[in-house]
């Protein structure tokens, strides 16, 4: 059984000075739930890890006109909050799916695009959220967009000594819709073969403004698929736009095969749910209130 | 019938508490003083010659207690009731035959110890090509794997009744078809653990997860060569079996082996789940060829089956799974002209073995394909020509099976209302469908010969404490339970006054185990017969002592009742038990060996005879909905309809097939155990091994057709296996339904029905005359 020390500060300060003594030798826990499995596959653990959920700071959302997440705040919590529901559905329903109810009560949204895997499901919001992540070392603070964020699988941007303490979302306009839709085997408890992310803002015409269209687990890091993005942006919503956009998300994307699909098979669920993402975004960002 | 007062009604689970609250002990929760941890090395090659194993310098390493190989056992191969079938050593002894076999195993202080000790046995290997494809291992160019076993063929069998090629002429109309199911996991909650202690006297004590502790304390003795009452295999829970944890399996007796080793220190190997998906018995894969002949009103004439099945390196019960699998297609419905062979083939891969339903949901699944192909050829509904087909109460079918009780009609009538069958065949939807399939399967049955028996003691104590002992297991299908109910009914006491000891090989009477649907029916029919004794007992000493006729007393609520003239409740029947009261520990001990009276053994060459006391039947129907875009099947409702006799606790028998259909669900379009090129299982956990969720499981209605069986307990039969029966074919049908593609292998995963859809769009697009 593998042995380590779980070290739990009070405060940001004091975890970033742990941080930086036991640079090397320390790694930061959230919820757990990929990390101690890993350990438990035979991965070595470091000799310290940073329990962060414990910092009251990183485990909340704030909302003052735009919406700060720490990175803390468990997925159940995300997935709950009612402006995150009604600003950006995607990232509740992306923050909703993972694992179990046992699971989104310990992992948290920081810990979700930490880890950097490409199915993860709070990535493909986040991405078409154009959020982004501040990050903060004894050395200073620095914000970039969670695009830059990811670097892999299994690969961030963190330098040593840095915690992400902050996930933040811009405001929005009125008539946004979004929707995050993922393909899997079963309904519950597995990883996405893919996922789709849409958030779509109607001009008072119903012409579309502006689309982001994100997906996951189709290549190594989640990805915007611009093209589509372009195609749409402009124009009225009609099913033969959408099946376009779609059709240029599946030349997009470049995912891989494995255990789960083929990769021609998510080569076309990435055309049938882009599609129908975009037709979900849509009819929302028409039935959304108009903001307040 | 007198009215029933505990049997038939929906009594709580009495191991329920205990369970739920981790009360309850299963073979990992046993902790003895001293004991150690065993493991075991396994062979990285799918087929090689063992040139040497040195355990040398393991030995060496401190906190080693014991090392053994092949070396250390009589070499007598196990299955020992399986006959000539018997093929396989629990250590390997000069050959491997698929990867992760086991070849040697160690006993030490802790995990760690083990680990390293067994890196540190050096074995060398040559390897031999291997065969992965039984239809390849058949062909002229393949290894083989065993002597005297040419084209690797460990067991073939063939039928042949009436004039199959004569009628397969006539016909009106002959639809066939290539069938394939895949292997599948057991996934028993529980990972198989075992754990045996040897102390100096000679006695060896047994805990392990399994379903027939009868056979593993005799298969234990046969292959160590020991006595089988030396050994006792102890009660514990089970969690878990669906067929996986049936007979006996080699890990019990390397465990034995270790612990003969290291007198007076207990040994432990607890297997992870990964080790569990890699090494132990899957469901047998199959490939079936099957042809269906009927005349101009959807009778049916003649049936032709060949199956191969995949039998894994080893001999389990694949050559029996294959039979039954075979005998499906001529006893499903009534049809007079029929051959049937099967062949059961070795390749180098881990053994497959019987799963709940025994081969029966495999061919079953091509079966109720060709009843839709032959209602679609005629212009029939499909209902109809089962219905024309159905067995009937009191027929004997064309194999000497002699049908009592049988409410296969009426299963099918009542899914049929229960699913508004016409009305969603009328107004069809597209991309939504229904199916509908059957089943039957024997209760129990002397598959082996005068293996169709159980038997009991029933106690009652001087406070009036009932104590059950069966030789039977709970594996967590609720059997103590509805054995505790039989005795409560037929002693007439209240079920809080039952306790059951179950599965002791030293103290309760024997039974086979919990396999073929059989215990409720044989276990409850000896625990009521012993239940009858100790009444009768009771009542014996109470006429003497009340000085009434023994015929006018009764026992009713835990007390001894004269009935005439007028009823009157005389005392507790404690009472009744202790004459004086000075000999406290006295008993009443009621006993029974019950035995099936109208069953003949099993006869392998010929198929001929009834083979079970009774036969259970079924109807399922399923809804789904296909999206064609991807494939993806998503399983609206289920409802299934089963003859079970009486249903000796509904609450439990609707558990069963509740089950049954998750699983049966798993098995249709999840699920699928498959090896690598090499031969290396590609899915080791349940991350990539997937079965379904709460959520994949649709509406499940289920109704209990009762007809009093004659010879089970209360009318009871079987319903452990039946229940899963049915399932995969009723879905296939239905998708069929919905999107009009035939899909003949399994699992229907997204991908491989998308495919389908896809090919056959480009078909429909290229046939000229398509309207």
């Amino acid at each position: 059984m593998t042995k380590y020390s779980i070290l739990t500060p009070t405060g940001l300060d004091e975890a970033l000075e742990l941080l930086e003594k036991h640079s090397g030798n320390i790694k930061p826990l959230a919820g757990g739930t990929d990390l101690l499995i890993d350990f438990r596959y035979g991965k070595p653990a470091p000799e310290f890890l940073l329990d962060i959920t414990c910092i009251p700071e990183l485990n909340r959302v704030k909302v003052n006109g735009d919406i700060r997440i720490g990175p803390a705040t468990n997925l159940t919590d995300v997935s709950q909050s009612n402006e995150i529901k009604s600003w950006y559905a995607m990232l509740a329903e992306g923050a909703g799916c993972v694992g179990s109810y046992q699971i989104r009560n310990l992992a948290t949204i920081g810990g979700n695009i930490c880890n950097a895997v490409p199915s993860a499901d709070t990535a493909p919001p986040l991405l078409a959220a154009d959020a982004s992540v501040k990050m903060r070392s004894k050395a200073g603070e620095r914000t970039m967009p969670v695009a830059a964020f990811f670097l892999g699988p299994r690969k961030n941007a963190l330098q040593p000594g840095e915690l992400v303490t902050e996930i933040e979302l811009p405001t929005l306009k009125e008539r946004t819709g979004s929707i995050y839709k993922r393909y899997t085997h079963r309904k519950a408890l597995d990883l996405a073969v893919v996922g789709v992310a849409v958030q779509l803002t109607l001009t008072p015409s119903l012409e579309i403004e502006n689309v982001a269209v994100a997906l996951g687990a189709v290549a190594p890091v989640p990805l915007r698929v611009e093209a589509a993005e372009k195609l749409l942006v402009g124009n009225p919503y009609s099913e033969e736009l959408a099946e376009e956009a779609a059709e240029l998300a599946k030349k997009f994307a470049k995912p891989i095969s494995d255990v789960r699909s083929s990769a021609e098979y998510r080569q076309k669920i990435v055309r049938v749910f882009v599609k129908r993402s975009i037709a979900e975004a849509h009819q929302r960002a028409i039935s959304a209130r108009s903001g307040e | 019938m007198d009215i029933l007062k505990i049997v038939n009604k929906r009594i709580p689970n009495i191991d329920g508490k205990r369970v739920v609250t981790g009360q309850a002990r299963y073979t990992r929760d046993v902790k003895l003083p001293g004991m150690l941890v065993g493991g075991i090395l396994r062979s990285p090659h799918p087929h090689a010659e063992i040139l040497s194993i040195n355990t040398e310098r393991a030995k060496m390493l401190p906190g080693v207690f014991a090392i053994v190989t092949a070396a250390d056992t009589p070499l007598k191969p196990y299955i020992y009731l399986g006959g000539t079938h018997s093929d396989r050593l629990p250590l390997a002894h000069k050959r491997v035959r698929f990867i992760g076999e086991e070849i040697a195993a160690v006993a030490a202080v802790d995990a760690r110890t083990v680990e390293k000790a067994l890196e540190l046995i050096e074995v060398s290997y040559k390897p031999l090509p291997f065969v992965l494809d039984p239809e390849e291992a058949m062909g002229p160019n393949a290894p083989l794997l065993h002597e005297n076993k040419e084209r690797n063929i460990s067991a073939y069998g063939s039928r042949i009744f009436g004039d199959p090629q004569k009628a397969f002429a006539e016909a009106a109309v002959v639809v066939e078809g290539s069938y394939e199911t895949q292997a599948v996991q057991h996934c028993c909650m529980e990972p198989f653990t075992c754990i045996a202690q040897f102390s100096t006297d000679g006695q060896i004590d047994l805990w392990a997860s399994t379903q027939a502790p009868f056979y593993v304390q005799k298969e234990v003795a046969h292959v160590l060569d020991l006595s089988p009452n030396d050994i006792r295999v102890h009660e514990v829970r089970v969690g878990g079996g669906f067929g996986g944890r049936s007979k006996v399996a080699e890990l019990e007796a390397i465990t034995t082996l270790l612990a003969m080793k290291c007198p007076g220190r207990p040994v432990k190997i607890a297997l992870t789940r990964k080790d569990e998906f890699e090494t132990r018995t899957v469901k047998v894969p199959m490939k079936i060829k099957l042809r269906t002949a009927a005349d101009r009103e959807g009778r049916l004439l003649a049936r032709w089956i060949s199956i191969i099945s995949d039998n894994g390196a080893y001999n389990h019960c694949a050559p029996s799974v294959s039979a039954v699998g075979a005998t499906m297609s001529y006893v499903m419905y009534r049809v007079q002209n029929v051959y049937a062979e099967h062949y059961t083939v070795y390749t180098n891969k881990q053994t497959t073995a019987q799963m709940r339903g025994y081969g029966e949901p495999d061919t079953v699944f091509a079966i109720e394909a060709q009843m839709d192909e032959i209602a679609g050829k005629l212009g029939m509904d499909p209902y109809e020509v089962r219905m024309i087909n159905a067995i009937d109460p009191d027929e004997t079918l064309i194999n000497g099976w002699k049908i009592t009780s049988c409410g296969m009609k009426e299963s099918l009538q009542r899914v049929a209302e229960a699913i508004r069958w016409d009305e969603k065949k009328r107004a069809k939807v597209p991309g939504k469908g229904v199916g509908i399939a059957c089943s039957i399967h024997g209760t129990g049955g002397r598959w082996y010969p005068d293996g169709d028996y159980s038997s009991s003691n029933v106690k009652v104590g001087h406070d009036g404490v009932v104590i059950v002992e069966t030789g039977a297991v709970d594996i967590g299908q609720g059997i103590r339970t509805t054995l505790a109910m039989v005795a409560a009914e037929t002693l007439g006491v209240d079920i809080e006054q039952v306790r059951v000891i179950s599965m002791d090989t030293a103290t309760t009477p024997s039974d086979m185990g919990a396999f073929a649907s059989k215990t409720a029916f044989l276990g409850g029919n000896a625990v009521r017969d012993a239940s009858l004794d100790a009444k009768g007992q009771i009542t014996k000493y109470a006429a003497e002592i009340l000085q009434v006729p023994q015929e006018e007393l009764e026992i009713k609520d835990g007390y001894v009742w004269i009935s005439a003239p007028l009823p009157e409740r005389c005392a507790p029947i404690g009472d009744f038990v202790l004459d004086n009261p000075s000999r406290i520990g006295r008993h009443i001990v009621g006993k029974a060996f019950w035995e099936s009276k109208t069953t003949e053994n099993f006869n392998r060459t010929t198929g001929y005879g009834n083979t079970c006391e009774t036969y259970a039947f079924s109807a399922h129907v399923a809804e789904v909905e296909v999206d064609e875009e991807t494939g993806h099947v998503k399983v609206k409702k289920i409802v299934a309809a089963h003859d079970v006799g009486l249903a000796l606790n509904p609450t439990i028998v609707e558990g069963q097939i509740e089950g049954s259909i998750a699983q049966g669900i798993g098995f249709t379009l999840m699920e699928n155990h498959t090896w690598d090129q090499q031969g290396r299982v590609e899915a080791t956990d349940f991350k990539s091994y997937r079965i379904p969720s709460i959520g994949d499981v649709p509406k499940m209605e289920t109704i209990l057709i009762e007809p009093i069986d004659p010879a089970g307990p209360y009318g009871a039969k079987g319903v452990g296996e039946p229940a899963l029966v049915a399932t995969p074919a009723a879905i296939a049908n239905a998708i069929y339904d919905a999107i009009g593609i035939r899909m003949t292998s399994l699992p229907i995963t997204p991908e491989k029905l998308h495919k389908a859809i896809k090919q056959n769009r480009i078909q429909q697009d290229t046939t000229p005359d398509h309207p």
